[in-house]
């Protein structure tokens, strides 16, 4: 079982997204780098994950972990050439992904904060669910004490189970330190996850 | 540092503002409708006219008024829908996309208050991409150009003649649907003060208290800029200085078309600095209860404005100043609160009542909780000043019931 929030999942995400020709046809107007930053995961790390679209293709990525509280990512400065960044604490992702949480409360929320031009990103907000969608259909284990392989100890989540077998390529322009992603959907009126 | 703005770090790295409504203001100018729209090269052969309003301005012979406009001209009234409640429902809003698909229309014209323009706007969008208005429902879901409207407002605060929305009441489910995009902006609002003179004197408290909460929850949103600020904290002081007159004396045409104004100043603003909590609790009462949306939003507001005082004082402080504070030497959360207890004032002098059960909201637990619950899933939250979560967001709740 792939573990929530780690590099396999990203990369499953990042297959399942780049597969999708619904997606590449409707997210056009996705582009730009997103970054989320996820705190106090399960196996006591700070994750931060990054991804770039170009036309509705993801073209780079990144994803970094550090035992939390990791200082230097958690106080680095919003870049507006960013296109956003979401952060907020391992569960509540976890609730978004899952289900358990609307978008529309995480953002009410302030344990979730978002950064970025929010009147640019309400226009990407078709894409951005469907991204959420792709990503929340990944079967994912929320309880783990280290993100090698074997150490999950529960599971939850989506109707599909099936297991990792390719990790795509992607060009990796982007190096830098952040990371994230989004959760799951809603009827359309939100930003907050992805 | 001046008296009135606190030239504090401007923290926004990028923003976005953007009203692509025309507007045309004027007294007498519905009489000259024809004239107006004609010479608009993208509107001149859009002929096929219909007229969205309600039985309230129908009756005040508002209607005749644009049909003297259109007199001798190309433009052809198809059809007058005059059935749009107070609190417009889907089922309205279907009825009258049908009958714009029947009919071919390719002009509305929106003539009444917030609950018209919001119906033509989304019958607009239903008109021209079918569809029922859950497929639309959340931010920038309209797919592209809708049929184009020209709101003419004859109340004083819902600024949907310039707004990028449209709330619409889902009646079975007891709940509001909000739709925004950038196709959902009427293409030319027409101000006349003429078409606000009838406006009875409780409309007009109540839609003018809706174009301050306008201004106000603008000029704290979260994704407040500079030029949204300039437009909200001039419209507070507008509506501030002509609302009771506005409301007392209908025969001061001054005060009401200062008021009309200062409604769509409000709304430019917070089309582009979305409105906070007290909108979030207004729609929840408003889907429950049925209250008028200004109402509602007028019994909220101080409550909170008080919520947000710690994460808003150097605004609440201009506002102060906006509102005739003139003492000096005062800290901005002593400032915020003078703001406060102006607004409060001016409710009082409206007969606006103090809190929710004053209404007829029960104020039991398990209505404070179920208002809390489905306020927070608002997302008009997500643009307050301070974000909460149900343990601080419910006393809120419980002192504004």
């Amino acid at each position: 079982m792939i573990k929530y929030y780690t590099k396999a999942w990203q990369d499953e995400c990042i297959k399942r997204i780049n597969e999708d020709t619904v997606f590449e046809q409707e997210a056009k107007k996705l582009n730009g780098t997103f970054i989320f930053r996820v705190y106090d995961g399960p196996d006591g790390k700070d994750r931060v994950m990054t991804w770039t679209f170009k036309q509705g293709k993801i073209t780079a990525s990144d994803y970094k972990s550090q035992a939390a509280p990791w200082e230097e990512m958690r106080n680095t400065a919003f870049n507006t050439s960013w296109a956003m960044r979401g952060s907020c604490p391992f569960t509540m992702m976890a609730a978004l992904n899952k289900g358990e949480m609307t978008p529309m409360r995480a953002l009410s929320s302030p344990h979730y904060k978002l950064e970025g031009n929010k009147m640019t990103l309400m226009q990407l907000m078709r894409p951005m669910s469907m991204w959420n969608d792709i990503c929340a259909k990944v079967a994912v284990t929320y309880e783990f004490t280290s993100e090698d392989e074997g150490e999950a100890s529960s599971e939850v989540s989506a109707e599909n189970t099936e297991t990792v077998t390719n990790v795509i390529e992607i060009s990796s322009e982007t190096s830098s330190a952040e990371a994230t992603e989004a959760t799951q959907p809603t009827e359309g009126t939100e930003v907050a996850q992805a | 540092m001046g008296f009135i703005n606190r030239n504090e770090v401007f923290d926004r790295g990028e923003f976005t503002f953007f009203v692509p409504t025309q507007i045309k203001y004027g007294m007498g100018k519905v009489s000259a409708l024809a004239l107006e729209v004609q010479v608009e090269d993208d509107l001149s052969n859009c002929t096929n006219v219909m007229i969205v309003t309600d039985k309230g301005v129908l009756g005040a012979g508002l209607i005749e008024k644009v049909k003297n406009g259109l007199n001798d001209s190309a433009y052809e009234i198809k059809s007058i829908f005059d059935e749009v409640p107070a609190d417009s429902d889907l089922k309205i809003v279907e009825k009258c996309a049908q009958e714009i698909k029947n009919l071919e229309i390719n002009l509305i014209i929106a003539v009444g208050g917030g609950s018209v323009m919001d119906t033509a706007k989304l019958a607009s969008l239903l008109g021209t991409y079918g569809g029922e208005v859950r497929d639309y429902e959340g931010g920038f879901m309209v797919p592209g150009k809708c049929i184009p409207i020209i709101a003419v407002p004859t109340t004083v605060g819902t600024g949907s003649e310039v707004s990028v929305g449209a709330v619409v009441k889902d009646h079975e489910n007891k709940t509001k649907l909000t739709i925004a995009s950038p196709h959902l902006y009427p293409r030319m609002a027409m101000l006349d003060p003429e078409m606000v003179v009838t406006l009875p004197a409780k409309l007009v408290a109540y839609t003018g208290m809706d174009a301050l909460t306008h201004a106000i929850e603008a000029y704290v949103s979260t994704e407040t800029q500079p030029i949204s600020e300039a437009l909200a904290l001039r419209a507070a002081e507008m509506i501030y200085d002509n609302l009771e007159t506005a409301v007392k004396d209908p025969s001061n045409i001054d005060a009401r078309a200062k008021m009309q104004i200062a409604a769509m100043i409000a709304g430019m603003a917070f089309s582009n600095a979305p409105v906070g909590a007290t909108h979030a609790i207004s729609h929840t009462i408003g889907g429950l209860y049925g209250l008028h949306h200004g109402l509602s939003n007028a019994i909220a507001l101080p409550y909170v404005m008080e919520f947000n005082l710690e994460h808003s004082a150097s605004r609440y402080a201009a506002l102060a100043r906006a509102f005739n504070v003139s003492e000096t030497g005062l800290s901005d959360i002593e400032l915020g609160k003078r703001a406060i207890e102006q607004i409060r004032k001016l409710k009082a002098s409206l007969d606006i009542p103090e809190k929710y059960r004053d209404l007829d909201v029960p104020a039991n637990e398990e209505t404070i909780t179920k208002v809390t619950e489905i306020a927070l899933m608002d997302i008009c939250l997500a643009f307050n000043p301070r974000k909460a979560e149900f343990d601080e967001f419910q006393p809120l709740i419980q002192q504004v019931i």
